[in-house]
């Protein structure tokens, strides 16, 4: 359901490329600049309004295009003084670093918005500072309170302004009702647009809402809203592999993230307490998991797949290094990254196997290719500025009616004690005429419940004739 | 008594600069040595004196040498010596400043003609060596070829073997250069067997030790491997170094141990600043070959893990260091 390009799109926001998601915090003005100014207005500011000849062309038809754009007016009426826009200065620059949008939740200026909204400000706070913008131009400063990296969401509050709070909605609106989302996209200023209330995503192990509405880069952070204007999501980000299709955080982690709010979090203590959510996420994860992995079979090897709800396989035919050889791919992905900070996405978990069956080959040359596939394969990506470099060890290991080449790695976060990164290599080694080469790699995770998630991987592949 | 000597003057290399056939009586004049053009032997040396030794014929016939004299005087078997009064030349050859003298009377009793069958014998020992190496290397590509690429072989194997040409030309120039610079002599056969030899012998012992590491799972037999390869460029570097140049054999092993050495620590340094902050690099895996060929017997999945627990104290040790060094680094991540 698109979640591998939003995850692309995460980290591609982080690192102030162009917009392509909702939760961009940064504007691309270049992008901006380039649009025609009449598309960027009545997208932006003002109610669609058809061009002479298309009323011509639709004189005879019975289509009442007014209702819709008056509703949405009214709706952004009811809420404008309730979204703000926050922004992100680095250092005592007066020019931006990054945006997004933030909506009045409680009383006494209190802000829900996006965790990676503010996450530089919250992981550097002597480095970045937060301000709020309204639609009438008041400025002010903004605190941050609590965070909840897991969900996406942060409570901040304004200090110099007390907008009226927004009312959540308890429950989650049927599926085609009209709904709303409301943020300042791109720097443009406030905006609302029109969409519709798709339900809940299925096979998420955080629970998402589909949005089928236009969101744009800067608008994280902002409410979606139903028909009454009672908030039943945050925006939060969209799919690049399909056309309105967004993404919403339900409200139902709203009020515990208020509880918590109520003992602001110190500024030294953030990553402390990320870390602490962390640890939280993959243990939850991880724990999801069965105990005993279920496997497919590909050319006499049962392999581990589809370990839980959440986690996305494809398989298809792969390329192949040479054409004497068949080869067969299956990557499974778990889609429970968090985005934490610019650069770092982890907390999820990812498996792939490439089942490899010599055509005309002997047991020399096929063995040369396995091997090229299992030196080709790459697993993890990561910067120096979080992680230390991988150590390894190797050996062969007695697998299920098989023998194997095992290479186990780990490396540990600079700044997240406890967290680790494992990543494994596995070829096979038994038959002279087929094999597989797979690859597994936990992001983010405590080292013993890796090791034990390893072994059970392992502990799941069998040969099968 | 009246004798003739014959005096080469050599460079520091041994090559003759000059060579001059005098006559030399007992009792009579001696055979003064120096710079000055007064000298029956002139020396161009700048570390000889003006008058700085005196050559002179022995009742016994034997030569006998002199110091006049100066302040670096003579140095006769590695020794440096000042003798007023005439000494004997042990082996014949002197040092007078950096200049050496070889010194050879009509007296002195000459071995009988040397048969030339080595040369001979050694031309076609090295013309042997070159096709063996050279077919060697060869069936290496056509191997390699045959192994990494059944698609394209014929292509495959050409470019194995201009690859491979492309990194033995300048090496084997080099040498045959060297030589012909020093020795003045092109020594295309030996450097020839030199080159295709070491090849040959690097490229098959690396095959064999990636089957030896496969059969038996021993990290340790790739060590060996790869001490065994630096041996093998040291052996091959002391033959280079003998063929191509007049060093002696105590220099060219020293040359043959050092370049090597130097090698090897460059290398491990290298890949060490190479992968010390590439955080994504893990150990590539060891060669495979058919299942039939390994011996070894793999060890159970959870001795596997035990073994593994250990590198997450590995892996906290090498935070802990990159934490210190940012420390010691202001204006790294914060």
């Amino acid at each position: 359901m698109g979640v591998l390009a939003r995850f692309l799109c995460l980290a591609i926001a982080w690192t102030l490329q162009p917009p392509r998601i909702a939760q961009g915090a940064e504007p691309d003005i270049q992008k901006v600049a380039d649009a025609p100014a009449s598309a960027i207005l009545e997208e932006g500011n003002s109610a669609p309004v058809p061009p002479a000849a298309a009323v011509d062309a639709n004189e005879d038809l019975d289509i009442d295009l007014g209702p819709v754009s008056a509703a949405a007016r009214r709706m952004l009426d009811r809420v404008r003084d309730s979204v703000v826009q926050i922004r992100g200065f680095y250092g005592t620059n007066r020019s931006e670093a990054f945006h997004g949008s933030a909506f009045a939740i409680a009383p006494g200026g209190i802000l829900l918005t996006n965790y990676h909204v503010i996450a530089r400000a919250a992981l550097f706070p002597r480095d970045y500072r937060l301000e709020y913008y309204t639609d009438d131009g008041s400025v002010g400063n903004v605190k941050l309170l609590a965070l909840d990296v897991a969900h996406d969401l942060a409570v901040i509050r304004a200090e110099t302004i007390a907008p009226p709070a927004l009312q959540l909605r308890p429950a989650m609106p049927p599926k085609g009702d009209r709904a709303y989302a409301i943020g300042y996209p791109l720097n443009l200023g406030l905006v609302i647009t029109e969409g519709i209330a798709n339900g809940r995503l299925d096979n998420e192990f955080s629970p998402k809402l589909h949005y089928a509405g236009p969101m744009n880069p800067g608008m994280s952070g902002g409410p979606a809203l139903d028909s009454r204007g009672r908030v039943y999501g945050i925006n939060v980000s969209i799919s690049t592999r399909g056309q309105l299709v967004s993404f919403l955080v339900p409200t139902e982690f709203v009020a515990p993230l208020l509880e918590k709010a109520a003992s602001p979090l110190a500024p030294d203590n953030t990553r402390l307490e990320i870390a602490r959510q962390l640890w939280t996420h993959q243990s939850a994860v991880l724990a999801a998991l069965p105990g005993s992995f279920p496997t497919q079979t590909s050319a006499g090897y049962a392999l581990p797949a589809e370990l839980a709800p959440f986690v996305d396989c494809t398989a298809a035919a792969g390329v192949p290094p040479t054409r004497s050889v068949l080869l067969q791919n299956v990557s499974c992905r778990a889609n429970v990254a968090l985005s934490v900070e610019p650069g770092l996405v982890t907390g999820d978990f990812q498996f792939s196997h490439q089942v490899l069956v010599a055509n005309g080959l002997s047991a020399l040359q096929f063995a040369k290719q396995l091997h090229r596939v299992a030196a080709a394969a790459a697993p993890i990506a990561g910067s120096a500025q979080h992680v230390s470099p991988f150590t390894c060890k190797g050996g062969t290991v007695n697998l299920n009616h098989f023998k194997s080449e095992v290479t186990l790695c780990a490396r540990s976060y600079r700044m997240y004690e406890g967290l680790y990164d494992v990543a494994m290599v596995v070829t096979s080694l038994n038959q002279p005429q087929q094999g597989f080469v797979s690859t597994m790699t936990l992001h983010g995770v405590d080292y013993a419940a890796a090791m034990d998630v390893s072994r059970r991987f392992l502990g799941a592949m069998r040969w099968t004739r | 008594m009246d004798t003739v000597i014959l005096i080469d003057v050599l460079d520091s290399h041994g090559k003759i600069i000059s060579r001059q056939r005098l006559p030399l009586t007992f009792p009579g004049p001696q055979l003064v040595i120096g710079r000055d053009v007064a000298c029956d032997i002139v020396l161009n040396d700048p570390y000889a004196a003006a008058k700085h030794a005196a050559l002179s014929l022995h009742e016994d016939g034997t030569l006998r040498i002199a110091d006049l004299h100066t302040v670096n005087g003579l140095i006769l078997q590695g020794e440096r010596l000042h003798p007023v009064q005439p000494v004997a030349l042990p082996d014949g050859f002197v040092q007078v400043g950096h200049s050496h003298l070889r010194m050879r009377s009509a007296a002195e009793l000459l071995m009988p003609e040397r048969q030339d069958l080595e040369s001979l014998r050694s031309r076609h020992r090295e013309y042997g060596v070159s096709l063996a190496g050279g077919l060697l290397c060869a069936g290496f590509a056509g191997y390699a070829a045959w192994v990494g690429s059944p698609d394209n072989k014929p292509i495959a194997v050409a470019t194995n073997l201009v690859l491979g040409t492309l990194v033995l030309a300048p090496w084997f120039a080099f040498w045959v250069l060297l030589g012909r610079a020093v020795r003045s002599r092109w020594q295309w056969s030996a450097n020839a067997a030199i080159t295709l030899g070491a090849a040959a012998a690097l490229l098959w012992l690396k095959w064999a030790t990636d089957v030896m590491v496969f059969a038996t799972g021993v990290s340790l037999v790739a060590k060996f491997g790869e001490g065994l390869a630096v041996v093998v460029a040291g052996v091959t570097i002391y033959l280079h170094v003998r063929t191509a140049s007049r060093l002696r054999k105590q220099r060219a092993a020293t040359i043959a141990c050092v370049i090597p050495l130097i090698g090897t620590v460059s290398y491990l340094w290298f890949m060490n600043q190479r992968y010390a902050e590439d955080v994504n690099h893990i150990t590539p895996p060891s060669e495979i070959f058919p299942p039939s060929w390994s011996q070894q017997p793999g060890m159970r999945l959870d001795k596997f893990f035990d073994e593994g627990l250990d590198l997450r104290d590995v892996a906290d040790q090498q935070r802990a260091e990159m934490r210190l060094r940012e420390t010691e680094e202001p204006g790294e991540p914060k």
